[in-house]
């Protein structure tokens, strides 16, 4: 990721490994969540993740094509 | 993850999907070298996987993505005070949904009076590796992509990632703070 930057075109193995090994120690349960400023796919407007887990229990799944 | 939402949504309990970069980017499906080139990808996603859940799409720097801690397929619990309540680093529907019927059960309980305290506890998930579903993905995407995992998976078998991860974190144990 460093290397390539974010959107890589090469899938680097070494990133990849490091991320799941920092992971463990990264924003744990009962701390509180990143809000960024997101694009709603469907309206097209900008919200904030707060503006939606505002309303109640919220899942939030991160994920692409693979 | 789908079935999940429909079986929970009665229950006022919120899905989104966070769409980010292509973990495998091939020949048919590049990596984003644009926010419209994101943009274009995630309906994409929205009609393979036939997702009804909202999507949210993130910058294209992966603000999001990198804040939530940058792997490729996390899941979180929210709160409605925006606390992580779970989480997880890999998506399993079956594992979300025990800390789901957990969080529902300490809400109603709550409801009915009982004082309840949170705690910190933890949980080591097993999720089922379905090999043949995540190379049609990576197909999907391109030859290159197939032969770039092939080649991670080879350098993992021979433990060649280790080295790397060692001498990264004496980089950083040696950087001044």
């Amino acid at each position: 990721m460093k290397a390539q930057g974010y959107n890589y075109s090469v899938f680097p193995p070494n990133d990849d490994v490091e991320a799941f090994a920092a992971w463990p120690e990264f924003l744990k349960a009962g701390h509180r969540a990143p809000d960024p400023q997101l694009l709603d796919l469907n309206s097209g407007a900008m919200v904030r993740l707060t503006e939606v887990t505002r309303d109640g229990l919220t899942v939030v799944e991160l994920g692409s094509l693979t | 993850m789908e079935e999940l939402h429909r079986e929970y949504s009665p229950r006022q309990v919120q899905s989104v999907f966070l769409y980010i970069r292509e973990a495998h980017p091939g020949e048919d499906v590049p990596h984003h070298d644009s926010f419209q080139r994101k943009l274009d990808h995630a309906p994409k996603f929205r009609e393979q996987f036939r997702v009804r859940r909202r999507i949210l799409v993130d910058d294209l720097d992966g603000s999001g993505h990198r804040a939530f801690g940058g792997l490729p397929n996390m899941t979180y619990i929210l709160s409605s005070a925006h606390t992580v309540l779970f989480r997880s680093a890999w998506t399993d529907s079956a594992t979300v949904k025990v800390a789901l019927d957990y969080l529902l059960d300490v809400q109603a309980r709550r409801r009915e009076g009982a004082r309840l305290a949170p705690f910190y506890s933890e949980l080591l998930g097993f999720r089922w590796v379905d090999d043949a579903a995540f190379y049609r993905g990576l197909e999907q995407n391109g030859p290159k992509a197939v032969l770039e995992f092939d080649e991670a998976k080879r350098m993992w078998a021979r433990g060649e990632h280790l080295g790397s991860v060692a001498s990264r974190r004496e980089e950083a144990e040696a950087k001044p703070s």
